[in-house]
């Protein structure tokens, strides 16, 4: 079914059966050769083995939309809605195509131009175009389930065995919310914590919707993990979400609103650098600088935000004042790489290295670490069923490497393994790797105090 | 038959889940890995799982003349699976099973949609190897290895997919199903047919089983990397090594463009005024590979290469390959468009090719930088484009008119391991001559006397009548 645009289009682009905005350009398209070595890289092609379900078939369909040779159809809408944008071919592709951006600019413009009922037009709308625009929105719905954990209500819930009435995604969703819901921490840190010890620079701290309402313990062990390393950690308040799920859900021309009030607000606070403990944020804050590149009055400003940001575990691998092996750990160590860090942002080295630098700290490789875990934002529940199929080869794996703890870097990434692993009943933690080093510095200074005494 | 009815009797045969015909599926099912050619569009797909279905499909096709194409990962480079106006994909993914590994024998029976990858790396955990590797391995599948007869880089000390060729189960174009082949190392009964339908392209039957034969798996293998101020240097190194009694498993070369182009891309540190770049690789008994590799690291050095450098470990091995690896991804960023194209001359012409190749894109005004297997003298002809252009399509054709002739001209091939496909079915007369192409006709005739399988790919639609 075809409607009519129901946003006005900016530039008035048209491209085959694209127009209105976000229109993906012809060019990025065009790059592909269709070689195909996206295809043994794709966890949707592996598991539905057809052509149309693959990096190369989407962008074929892609490509047939903007010649005119195919109508923007519900089937090519599907296609970019199946895709998990973990962009593992990307890292596979031999000609740089984009994939990641021309899927983002498929679901756009099926936002745009396909059908959908009134009552999820405005359950999207007030989602993506209401909640997340404000962090207080999200945190105040976050409050009955702080509610719901810590007046037993959840426990009740969970022996009761009431969870198994209901469906599958339901079910799903009441499960994957982790125990221990704290205060957000942009309601609970200081605006500015200082360096211990000496100041080497000013760091900007984009906190990310999950971390800050899911999980707020882990920023905090970012926030410690940074103090001791010379950082004045500068958290504004204000900030708003990075524009991730809008940009995945087919909101991305929204997301400039968004970018422009953030680089607006970091820019008055003289930071050296901007951290994310979100590989998700990270992977969008970075690409601020290519969404503003055609407006004038941001254009400079947003490379140069982008040109700051970076992720917490590339920063530390970076950053001369901190150094891993002064912290101890004892322990199976394994490491999941998000997509959005490894193949998105292109940072693999760092992490490992900042992880396998700590003392005592066996490491152990994970099996297909580059291969997504199937949270892909709201994947997990959007496609519910696919996304169960691609954690249960992680978990495959996750169980034949045998770790005591499971190192990620992302929120989105941990609720899905933390999920898995109760499911399975593997007894493994999952924990960030901020966290594994806050405590690795803590136990590294009692081993050094232990021993200067 | 109406295309509903043939679509009806389709379910019947794999169950409807797996015969495709939406927009979207005849769209993404409609091309290969090949840059700039025009495409059909299929009528259906259709997936089979067994070799009964495939008969089965073959059968109803031969009754109403339904043209078949088959198609493994559709990752060829000549358009041999891309589809034509009206015809069924036979997509045989869904047959990917390994059958057995035979570690006594030293065989291995597979489907046809086994991930060449896949079947060396089952092969390596029991000790053994499958040496055919061709570029695309991790995706193309063995029975689109033995359509096309795929090579690779290991070839020159090992061969190609059809040197380890033991048996085939076809499917004819009329449906009958026949074996050819076992696993005895001698078995000469009757016309080696398994090695006739090896690069025949899908025209003449659909491969529906494989049994390849497996070799010890070299325990060691060492690397090494030279850089040149002159082509023929290069070339020579090679026929030094042989004359030396050394057969190198792997002499990869990278010409002047590529070398930039890499250098551009990756920043290994490669010398940009180095004209030729070799990558070569000794497999085998440690003590062998030991020896080998110090003798070819002197005579690189004995043929004029200014610098050789041998990798102390794996680690430094993958280093030093680096730059091999990044050459087609480095080439393929710089333009929208990259045709590879594919070229062989006997090796003593390697360095008189390579002069031809640049000096035809100077007077196209092309970017072409080449690359390829210098033991086997397979070179890769790449040209960095923008299909958009057309004149600058045209231009290309006719400067690849020109290279072919001159391959032929000096005893090669214009294809060496990319198969005619369509993309070179004008050059084959040139190259069977009158008589071959009439050969090669009849035997076309022989077995798809209705042409329903794969027409106009290999012949035209015109020669073969």
């Amino acid at each position: 079914m075809h409607q009519t645009a129901v946003s006005k289009p900016l530039s008035g682009v048209t491209l085959g059966y694209f127009d209105g905005v976000d229109v993906p350009e012809y060019d990025k398209i065009l790059n592909c050769m269709r070689c195909g070595m996206c295809l043994p890289h794709c966890p949707t092609y592996s598991l539905k083995q057809v052509e149309r379900s693959s990096p190369r078939g989407r962008v074929a369909l892609i490509r047939a939309v903007a010649d005119g040779r195919l109508e923007l159809s519900q089937g090519v809408a599907d296609e970019a809605f199946l895709c998990l944008d973990c962009r593992a071919c990307e890292t596979a592709c031999p000609a740089g195509v984009r994939v990641g951006y021309l899927i983002e600019a498929a679901r756009s413009q099926s936002e745009q131009h396909l059908f959908r009922p009134w009552w999820q037009r405005v359950a999207r709308w007030f989602i993506f175009e209401f909640m997340f625009l404000r962090q207080w929105r999200l945190e105040l719905a976050a409050l009955p389930l702080r509610f719901y954990q810590k007046s037993g209500l959840r426990k009740l819930v969970h022996s009761s065995g009431l969870l198994k009435l209901l469906p599958k995604t339901l079910r799903f969703m009441e499960e994957i919310v982790p125990d221990g819901l704290e205060r957000p921490l942009r309601l609970s840190l200081a605006d500015e914590v200082p360096a211990i010890g000496e100041e080497k620079a000013r760091v900007g701290f984009f906190l990310g919707c999950m971390m800050s309402i899911l999980f707020s313990k882990t920023s905090r062990a970012t926030v410690d993990v940074l103090t001791k390393s010379g950082c004045r950690v500068i958290t504004p308040k204000a900030q708003r979400c990075c524009g991730a799920p809008l940009a995945n859900e087919g909101f991305k021309d929204k997301v400039k609103d968004l970018a422009r009030f953030n680089i607006d607000l970091f820019e008055t606070l003289n930071v050296d650098y901007i951290v994310s403990d979100c590989a998700a944020c990270g992977c969008v804050l970075k690409e601020y600088e290519e969404m503003l590149e055609d407006d004038p009055e941001y254009a400079e400003r947003a490379i140069t935000f982008s040109h700051k940001s970076r992720d917490i575990t590339e920063f530390l691998a970076e950053w001369p004042h901190f150094d891993s092996s002064k912290g101890t750990y004892e322990g199976r160590v394994c490491y999941d790489q998000p997509c959005h860090l490894q193949h998105a942002q292109k940072v693999c080295n760092q992490p490992h290295s900042v992880i396998r630098n700590v003392k005592q700290l066996e490491f152990v490789d994970l099996p297909e670490s580059d291969w997504c875990c199937g949270s892909a934002g709201t994947y997990n529940i959007t496609q519910h069923e696919v996304s169960m199929e691609i954690l249960d080869r992680k978990m495959g794996n996750v169980a034949k490497a045998n770790p005591e703890v499971l190192l990620t870097a992302n929120p989105g990434c941990m609720l899905q393994l933390q999920w898995g692993v109760k499911q399975k009943g593997l007894d493994i933690k999952v924990m960030h790797v901020t966290e594994m080093l806050s405590e690795a510095l803590k136990n590294g200074a009692e081993v050094i105090d232990k021993s200067s005494s | 038959m109406t295309t509903l009815e043939i679509i009806n009797e389709l379910q019947g045969i794999v169950g409807p889940a797996y015969v495709l015909y939406s927009a979207e599926d005849l769209t993404t099912y409609s091309y290969d890995g090949t840059a700039g050619i025009a495409t059909g569009t299929p009528m259906a797909v259709v997936q089979p799982v067994s070799t009964e279905e495939v008969s089965a499909i073959m059968h109803l096709a031969d009754r109403e003349e339904i043209v078949v194409v088959p198609r493994g990962s559709g990752t060829g480079l000549s358009g041999g699976s891309t589809a034509i106006n009206g015809c069924l994909i036979l997509q045989l993914n869904r047959m990917n099973r390994i059958l057995e590994i035979d570690t006594i024998n030293l065989t291995a029976f597979v489907e046809p949609g086994v991930i060449t990858a896949d079947l060396d790396k089952a092969a390596a955990e029991l000790g053994l190897f499958y040496p055919p590797d061709p570029g695309s391995m991790k995706i193309s599948t063995m029975g689109g290895n033995v359509a096309e007869n795929s090579g690779g880089l290991r070839c020159f000390k090992y061969g190609v997919t059809e040197d380890y060729l033991m048996g085939l189960e076809v499917v004819l174009p009329d449906g009958r199903v026949f074996w050819t082949g076992g696993k005895t190392k001698k078995d000469v009964a009757g016309y080696n047919l398994k090695k006739m339908f090896a690069s025949s392209e899908g025209t003449l039957g659909v491969v529906t089983k494989i049994l390849v034969r497996l070799i010890p798996r070299p325990p060691a293998v060492a690397t090494l990397l030279a850089y040149y101020d002159d082509v023929a240097q290069a070339g020579d190194t090679v026929t030094a090594m042989v004359a030396a009694g050394i057969i190198p498993c792997t002499v990869e070369f990278l010409d002047n463009v590529v070398i930039n182009t890499v250098e551009d891309f990756a920043q290994l540190g490669l010398p940009r005024d180095a004209t030729a770049l070799l990558l070569i690789q000794t497999d085998g008994h440690p003590a062998v590979v030991e020896d080998e590799a110090q003798k070819i690291e002197q005579l690189c050095l004995q043929q004029g290469a200014r610098e050789v450098k041998r990798a102390k470990d794996m680690a430094e091995g993958d280093r030093l390959a680096a730059a091999r690896r990044n050459a087609f991804s480095s080439l393929a960023r710089i333009s929208p468009t990259t045709v590879l194209e594919d070229a062989s001359v006997p090796r003593s012409e390697l360095a008189t090719m390579l002069t031809f190749i640049q000096d035809v894109a100077k007077r196209y005004n092309l970017r072409i930088g080449t690359f390829g297997h210098a033991g086997d003298g397979n070179l890769h002809p790449t040209v960095l484009i923008d299909e958009r252009h057309e004149d600058e399509m045209h231009r290309m054709h006719q400067a690849f008119e020109e290279i072919f002739a001159k391959a032929i001209e000096l005893g090669g091939t214009v294809t060496g391991e990319h198969g005619v496909g369509y993309a070179k079915r004008e050059f084959l007369p040139s190259m069977l001559g009158d008589t071959g192409m009439d050969v090669t006709r009849r035997i076309k005739r022989a077995l798809d006397p209705k042409g329903i399988l794969n027409p106009g790919k290999m012949l035209t639609v015109e020669e073969v009548q």
